[in-house]
């Protein structure tokens, strides 16, 4: 088979920890993205995300994604509607018409880049942890509106993979996997391939596509996009303050209680040393534990997603506009032409 | 007497009330009350037992007897009814029944309504006759008795078996009698009816008993019937020889030892206290007949008016309208006996036994306080207002009772003056103040209208005149900040004072008084009636500030009493409806008692209409100004909330309420359109529920006017000034129906203020903008800087903590040194300053399709 790669290679995010561990190139029909695009269009308006399977296989050491299939919708009515089920028979029935039935991971819509989340975390652990070459391709349809396609794949590294099997949120825990929000996810270059008869296709409409098409590429109004970012930013801004307050106030507690138990602790030794002067028996030892219980930690992983999630808009907002002054300038350099 | 006065004889009862001990009538009749107690404690307790059944099966046999007589007239309905009762009467016996068992004469009507009710139900033809209700009746009775009868179904057999020999008499026992007699013949071996037979029996004998006892406890209670006849029938003339006995010297100890007896009765329980008034009045009538001179009077007269006081014995009742009314002819004929006569001296202190009440060169030495007296009534007079229905023509009758309640004040007022210390002239003074600061003075408002040219001769001639209650008011309150010593007196002078003043539009005055009197500090810790009446005076302050047109004042003053959505309860115009775990029934009696009475109320519609109007002249533009101030504040969150309120109406109509009135107008002045937003605020809705309640509506309203254009033009360069380059202030003045020098003014002081970037061209009359006011990007680009900032310093606080604990913190991502971009704690928290490290440099190209 021929390849149309659509836009060149990137390198592979993630950065040092991705070398030895299994981070597949995809490649990908262009078919499944085609679908995933129209589920979008069909179902998923506005905040609302929409969710569904990725079906493929592993060659040699590439992941290949060759189909998908959207979760239906939910609806408060059928509460009883299990998932699984719809999966396993959808994968039955695909596997009868002879198509690629492997569960490979799943996909996801997302609302101006925002997608790194608990719930994106917890269920892309479960996916990785049942099937290892899983991902998530996320997909953002404000973007591809703008002109552009944004479709990325993601996993989690094996650092956080240990973490999510432990359990272990705590501050002490992240600091010995050393996990940093950078560090969460690592993204896998995706290559997009198409069948000859497709690519040709393509190349007919883009002849026949008049330039007023592509206007929208070049569309200078980008305050409405900007705003939204920042609006979604500083939210998240917000709640990352939040947090480091919580946090904060956890340590200061933490540091009391360790104050009072030393105290407590030099006073034993204290009348110890005199009793012990006086030809008593010492006080018997307690449970310090039981007498100084430690404040509940508050769990640290909601916050490196915060953290995680206000790096992805930055990245975002920072592509945005490093596009926009480009176009700017472009647009400067053609009205001085004009004049 | 005691009440524990020996046995119950009658022959002693009527010793007592022999001639030769002078008993007074109240505890004579206490005794003979006593007296029939005793009779029936001393039955033996079986009686009380059947006492209790015989109550019961009466109640039982009567409703039978109204069932049968529905049942010959085939009134089904009533039929039902009677049956329901007795179905809940028979419920109510079951203690009885269960001890007697089930009466036959209940079972016999169990059986007999059932059959005739399927004798009924069989008759086609009659039921066809039947109107509705009654056919209705019928087959619920039926269905119904069906049900019932299933639990008796024994008895009624055994009664049927029986057969119904005996006729419908209504004598029950007799019957009984033959019934349980042929039961027991029968004697089935049923051990149920056994002991129904061997109860009857029993009770029968038990009956003969009772009947005898009966007849013992009727004499009796003839004879207490007929005595007490007597004692009803007993008019006056006829307790004088009582009260004294005949032929005694009717001399002052006498009369005060009289007095006296009287008096100790007083207070205890079973005492007749509308008798013992009726006795204090024939004294007074003795002693005025016997010429014992006006101290004896004054004493009695003084004692008269206290029990009148006391006849309620509940302080939250109020008194009955003819001891009201008695009560103010006494103290007013006490006032006359004590104008005409300056030589009697009466007081608290005086001792009981350095009285002098005869007659005699010296002046009367009388103990007792007018004053308090007075005071009482006028609570009294509260209370009464408290209790009744304002809005009933009784409330409007007791409330002319206030003139002669204002004239008693002012009568002591006068006597007082001449002879009181100046405790007790505070004392009435401020009684006096309570009664005028509330009322708006009509009379000098007219003549200030008619004469408003010559202001420097209006006080001349106010102060001549000298019934400007102003003036009173003035003097009075002066009065009492000198003299006063006790704190309370005077902070309710300076209240009244301070309403009063606002009440007629003197704000200097009255804001003056407020501030200097520095009452808003302290006032917490002030009862609460005074607080109440800070409250009013508070918002009376508003009020009067906002006829001046000093919104921001009038929004100030009625901020505390409207923010907290409670004004109702603040000013004691009525409870709020709360739960009772806040409340229990003592604190709502308690705080019952503090209401103030509706006619001294303030509109709180009013209220609210001119603290929210406050609010829109000062919130639209503060809002219009501030759009993108990530730290704005509201200035008044109950506006705010009626703005919410009004969006979230999904259909908007238009205005009904007042406060949709308001929502609306500032909806229309948010859009600098002064036009809708004045149709909204002044219309004939609005002025006849708020605006006509002022005195000077029409100045009132004139000034509304004014602002709402001041303030939309504020509004309007707010909003739209980064629409313009320049707008001409003629076109403003126009567009405003504002003369030129006010617009000129108006932006000079915004500009002055730096809330508009303009600058003013003199030769054109245009207003020039400037253009640099922040984008809503640019804005938002600020406030996620603000944010930021406090991200890492909410952040360095962490590090603060941290450094104590675990010391090389900071080092870590030069030991993890693979870490390319190491931030400090879960990476976020580097927030701002981390994004600059470049660290992402990767350009994400985009696959294009």
């Amino acid at each position: 088979t021929l390849h149309l790669k659509c836009a060149s290679e990137k390198p592979p995010f993630g950065g040092p920890c991705s070398t030895n561990t299994l981070p597949l190139p995809l490649s990908q029909q262009k078919w499944v993205v085609m679908k995933i695009i129209k589920h979008y269009q069909e179902e998923g308006q506005g905040s609302e995300v929409v969710q569904g399977v990725l079906l493929g296989l592993v060659v040699e050491d590439r992941l290949e994604i060759t189909n998908c299939f959207p979760f239906p919708q939910h609806t408060e009515d059928d509460a009883d509607f299990d998932e699984v089920q719809y999966q396993m028979e959808m994968m039955r029935s695909l596997r009868h018409v002879n198509i690629d039935h492997l569960h490979v991971g799943w996909y996801q819509s997302t609302f101006y880049g925002s997608f790194v989340s608990r719930a994106l975390l917890d269920s892309q652990f479960s996916y990785q942890h049942a099937i290892e070459e899983s991902v998530v391709l996320i997909y953002d349809p404000i973007k591809t509106a703008q002109g552009s396609l944004s479709l990325k794949a993601y996993r989690l590294t094996p650092k956080l993979m240990e973490i999510c099997k432990e359990k272990d949120f705590s501050t002490e825990g992240l600091k010995k996997a050393s996990v940093g929000y950078e560090n969460m996810f690592e993204e896998v270059p995706i290559v997009i391939r198409n069948s000859h008869l497709i690519n040709v296709l393509l190349w007919e409409l883009e002849d026949k596509s008049t330039v007023a098409d592509k206007h929208e590429l070049l569309n200078l109004s980008s305050g409405s996009h900007l705003e939204k970012c920042l609006q979604m930013l500083m939210d998240r801004v917000d709640e990352m303050s939040q947090d480091i307050v919580k946090y904060n106030n956890y340590s200061r507690s933490l540091s009391k209680q360790q104050q009072q138990k030393h105290q407590y602790v030099q006073r034993r030794q204290q009348e110890n040393a005199q009793r012990q002067s006086r030809g008593e028996p010492p006080l018997p030892e307690e449970d310090l534990t039981k007498l100084f219980k430690p404040p509940q930690a508050p769990p640290r992983m909601d916050s490196l997603l915060i953290a995680g999630q206000i790096n992805t808009y930055c990245q975002t907002v920072k592509e945005f506009t490093s596009q926009n002054l480009g176009k700017l300038f472009m647009a400067e350099a053609l009205q001085g032409q004009g004049s | 007497m005691s009440r524990f006065f020996a046995t119950g004889s009658d022959s002693e009862s009527e010793e007592s009330s022999s001639a030769e001990e002078i008993t007074p009538k109240a505890t004579g009749t206490a005794f003979n009350k006593q007296n029939l107690l005793l009779s029936d404690d001393e039955e033996d307790t079986k009686r009380v037992v059947r006492s209790a059944k015989d109550k019961r099966f009466e109640e039982l046999t009567n409703l039978i007897k109204t069932i049968r007589n529905a049942m010959k007239i085939r009134d089904m309905a009533k039929c039902l009814e009677e049956f329901e009762q007795l179905c809940r009467a028979f419920l109510k016996s079951k203690a009885i029944v269960d001890k007697e068992g089930v009466p036959p004469f209940y079972i016999r009507l169990l059986a007999d309504l059932e059959d005739y009710l399927n004798q009924l139900w069989e008759d086609k033809e009659g039921k066809k006759k039947m109107n509705k209700n009654n056919a209705k009746a019928l087959s619920s009775l039926r269905q119904k008795i069906r049900k019932y009868n299933r639990d008796f179904e024994t008895e009624i057999a055994n009664y049927k078996e029986v057969g119904d020999d005996d006729d419908d008499d209504d004598e029950i026992w007799g019957s009984d009698s033959t019934d349980s007699g042929s039961e027991s013949e029968d004697n089935e071996g049923n051990a149920a009816s056994l002991a129904l037979a061997f109860l009857k029996k029993l009770r029968r004998s038990k009956r003969k008993e009772r009947a005898e006892e009966e007849a013992e406890e009727e004499g009796l209670e003839q004879e207490g019937g007929e005595w007490e006849k007597v004692k009803g029938g007993v008019p006056l003339v006829k307790e004088k020889p009582k009260m004294f006995a005949k032929g005694t010297e009717i001399n002052i100890p006498v009369v005060v030892k009289k007095l006296n007896e009287i008096l100790q009765a007083r207070g205890k329980k079973g005492t007749d206290r509308a008798a013992q008034i009726e006795l204090l009045h024939a004294l007074a009538a003795i002693s005025e007949e016997n010429n014992l001179g006006q101290g004896i009077m004054v004493k009695i007269k003084f004692n008269i008016i206290a029990s009148l006081y006391d006849y309620n014995p509940n302080l939250a009742t109020f008194m009955k309208p003819d001891m009201w009314k008695k009560c103010l002819d006494c103290i007013d004929e006490l006032l006359d006996i004590l104008f005409e006569n300056s030589n009697i001296f009466i007081g608290e202190n005086i001792a009981e036994d350095s009285e002098s009440l005869a007659v005699s060169d010296q002046p009367f030495r009388v103990r007792g306080c007018i004053l308090t007296l007075v005071e009482r009534m006028d609570e009294e007079f509260t209370k009464i207002m408290q209790n009744t229905d304002p809005h009933s023509q009784e409330y409007v009758d007791n409330l002319k009772d206030e003139g002669r309640v204002c004239n008693i004040i002012d009568r002591l007022l006068q006597y007082l003056e001449n002879k009181g210390s100046t405790e007790e002239v505070c004392r009435v003074y401020l009684r006096r103040i309570m009664h005028t600061y509330y009322k708006f003075d009509y009379k000098t408002h007219r003549r200030c209208m008619g004469i408003q040219g010559e202001s420097k001769s209006e006080q001349d001639q106010e102060e001549s005149e000298g019934e400007d209650s102003a003036i009173i008011m003035d003097r009075l309150c002066k009065f009492i900040y000198a003299k006063d010593r006790t704190d309370r007196i005077r902070t309710c002078a300076i209240l009244c004072h301070i309403y009063h003043h606002a009440l007629h539009s003197r704000w200097y005055q009255a804001r003056d008084l407020m501030l200097m009197s520095h009452l808003q500090d302290n006032i917490q810790h002030a009862d609460p009636p005074v607080q109440i009446l800070y409250n009013r005076t508070m918002v009376q302050l508003g009020i009067c500030a906002f006829r001046q047109g000093m919104i921001k004042d009038a929004h100030n003053a009625l901020l505390d009493i409207q923010s907290s959505g409670r004004a109702k309860e603040l000013l004691g115009q009525g409870l709020l409806m709360r739960n009772m775990q806040e409340r229990n029934a003592e604190q709502e009696k308690i705080e019952k008692r503090r209401q103030v009475p509706f006619h001294m109320h303030i509109n709180l519609e009013l209220l609210e209409c001119v603290y929210l109007v406050s609010a829109m002249l000062l919130e639209i533009p503060y809002m219009a100004a501030h759009e993108f101030d990530a730290r704005r504040r509201m200035i008044s969150k109950q506006f705010h909330h009626q703005l919410r309120v009004g969006e979230r109406q999904p259909l908007l109509g238009p205005p009904e309420s007042m406060r949709e009135h308001v929502v609306a107008a500032s909806k229309a002045m948010k859009m600098g359109d002064w036009r809708t937003c004045h149709s909204f605020i002044i219309n004939e809705k609005m002025n006849s529920k708020v605006w006509d309640l002022f005195p000077e509506a029409q100045r009132v309203r004139e000034m509304l006017v004014r602002k709402i254009q001041e303030e939309s033009l504020r509004t309007y360069l707010f909003t739209y000034s980064s629409v313009y380059d320049s707008i001409s202030m003629e076109t403003l003045a126009e567009m405003f129906q504002l003369e030129l020098p006010t617009v000129h003014s108006i932006i000079s002081k915004m500009i002055i203020n730096e809330e508009l970037m303009a600058s003013l061209d003199q030769p054109t009359q245009t207003v020039v903008m400037h253009r640099t006011e922040p984008t809503s990007l640019q804005n938002m680009a600020l406030q996620l800087a603000e944010k930021l900032g406090g991200l890492v310093e909410n952040n360095e606080r962490v590090f603060d903590l941290k450094q104590g604990v675990y010391g090389s913190y900071f080092n870590r991502g030069e030991e993890l040194l693979h870490f390319q971009h190491q931030t400090y704690w879960g990476g976020g928290g580097g927030g701002g300053q981390n994004y600059q490290k470049g660290g992402y440099q990767q350009k994400q190209g985009y696959q294009r399709g």
